[in-house]
């Protein structure tokens, strides 16, 4: 009697280590597992609802494998480019025509239906209906042009590996160069540590560059002097996070200040003094974790707005427009 | 005429070994030439699928993982606010503990000039957690990387980290060419 009981206790010790040894092996589920040295940035990434103000209209599904830079002209026209070319779609959001290009455009901006592209270290200029008009003499060879904008009399360009603006007449011919390192004129210089450069012309013809490595704006007249900035570091949303933000910006009719960060992949909307107003979208959702996969780089290109102030974002992830409306 | 011969169990049985015995030295030939022309295979971890979970540092056999971040410095901003080396919201920029991302202190950061610093990663500190590769990949240039370190990898027939890695970033590849990190390391 004593020698089945023990035979009985040995076999329910036994199927209870065999069971021990299957959980172990095929039942556990590392992915459910807390890390205590993993880097939760998803946390960082969510924002309060409330402030965010704009909705997510429109979304234009765009032909390209890789897609860098949009415009839109005063008739709403929109202006995309990727890969090789430039696409156009008219204000019903219909494809009219794409431009063939030599080179894949770095950035680009339109005016009295001329295009002006930034490629590599020069600009090439397009009729709107896709004719070349001619290409400038680069500013030196190791420039790199990543964004441009043009008003009625000038065309300025961000070169990134020069850390400078160059300011163009509309014929191509420099005037001068704007934002290098100068003591006398307070003028610290840009700090640009990855090749994320970006400059808007006001409404009211004022140039506006980011200096992303000190987290801030600046406003320089045309002739280089420096007049204001405005920006802090911080991960809250009334700072730019990271080490080098916002990466790309725009600027509505009224003289807000339309921001896009990497890293917390955030839009946000600020107003004619820098002061947070809202925040028009966050790219924290579902995606997140396969943005992460596929990593560096930012998921939004460019921004860019129309007359009606909407706001045009160019995601790179999903190679679409998306366009928001204010709430 | 001849009487057929009867194919009896002891015949079956040994035509079965022989056939068995037969494939097995095939098998192993087919498996050493194989390894004798591809040279000898390491095991490595691939930076472009790496989502940083934190399993290198927990699920290496050994005490101290394998896999150690690398700074390819060509792709490095030497930026002051560094996604790599701060922590989110650090009040001041200085190299004081609580300030720092890595979990061991693993990145001791240099002034160079003004706003410039370098990051070195101490190796013997890190035990590759991937904290600052995250970090520097969503904030600066992804100039952190993962890699196992050969020096230390004992090379398991099965890498336990591989083994549950999420994003399936590991495999083999040749030993002569056993580092997979992007840019250029100095």
């Amino acid at each position: 009697m004593k020698q089945k009981l023990v035979i009985a206790l040995s076999l329910i010790l036994l199927i209870g280590v065999i069971f021990l040894i299957y959980n172990d092996l095929f039942n556990g589920n590392p992915a459910d597992s807390t890390n205590a040295t993993e880097y939760n940035l998803e946390k960082l990434k969510q924002i309060d609802s409330s402030l965010i103000c704009y909705n997510e209209v429109i979304t234009i599904d765009l032909t390209m494998e890789s897609v860098n830079a949009l415009t839109i002209d005063s008739n709403s026209n929109i202006y995309v480019a990727g890969d090789n070319e430039i696409q156009i779609f008219d204000k019903t959001l219909q494809k009219t025509h794409t431009i063939k290009l030599d080179s894949s455009a770095n950035c680009l901006a339109v005016f009295d239906n001329t295009l002006y592209l930034g490629v590599g270290n020069y600009v090439e200029v397009y009729t709107s209906k896709g004719v070349k008009l001619s290409r400038w003499k680069s500013f030196n060879s190791k420039g790199y042009i990543t964004s441009i904008a043009v008003n009625k009399t000038n065309v300025y360009a961000a070169d990134a590996e020069n850390k400078a603006i160059l300011r163009y007449n509309l014929n191509g011919v420099l005037l001068n160069v704007i934002g290098k390192k100068d003591k006398d004129k307070s003028i610290d210089g840009f700090i640009i540590p990855s090749m994320y450069f970006d400059l808007a012309i006001s409404a009211e013809n004022e140039l506006w560059v980011a200096n992303p490595g000190k987290h801030e704006l600046i406003n320089f007249t045309e002739k280089g002097d420096f007049r204001t900035s405005w920006g802090i570091a911080s991960m809250q949303t009334t700072g730019f996070a990271g080490c080098c933000n916002p990466i790309h910006f725009c600027m509505l009719s009224n003289g807000s200040f339309v921001t896009f960060e990497k890293g917390l992949d955030r839009i946000k909307l600020h107003d004619q003094t820098g002061k947070l107003e809202c925040i028009v979208a966050s790219f924290s959702d579902a995606n997140a974790q396969a943005l992460d996969n596929c990593s560096i780089g930012a998921r939004v290109h460019d921004l860019a707005t129309d007359l009606q102030g909407n706001i045009y974002a160019l995601d790179a992830k999903d190679k679409k427009i998306r366009v928001f409306s204010r709430k | 005429m001849a009487e057929k011969k009867q194919y009896n169990r002891r015949d079956f049985i040994n035509n079965s070994l022989r056939a068995g015995i037969a494939v097995s030295l095939a098998g192993i030939t087919v498996a050493l030439t194989t390894r004798a022309l591809s040279g000898k295979s390491v095991w490595q971890l691939n930076p472009a699928k790496c989502v940083q979970c934190g399993r290198c540092a927990t699920s290496c056999i050994l005490e101290t993982s394998a896999v150690k971040c690398v700074h390819v410095y060509d792709m490095c901003g030497y930026c002051d606010l560094c996604g790599g080396y701060l922590r989110p919201d650090t009040k001041e920029l200085n190299t004081a503990a609580e300030n720092q991302l890595c979990p061991t202190s693993a990145i001791s950061r240099k002034y160079i000039e003004e706003p410039f610093f370098e990051y070195q990663i101490i190796e013997e500190l890190c035990i590759g957690c991937g904290k600052c590769v995250k970090g520097c990949g969503a904030f600066g240039n992804g100039s952190l990387q993962l890699q196992i370190n050969h020096k230390l990898c004992v090379n398991c027939n099965q890498c336990a980290i591989a083994r549950v890695c999420p994003s399936e970033a590991f495999s083999l590849v040749s030993a002569s060419d056993a580092y997979l990190y992007q840019g250029k390391k100095m």
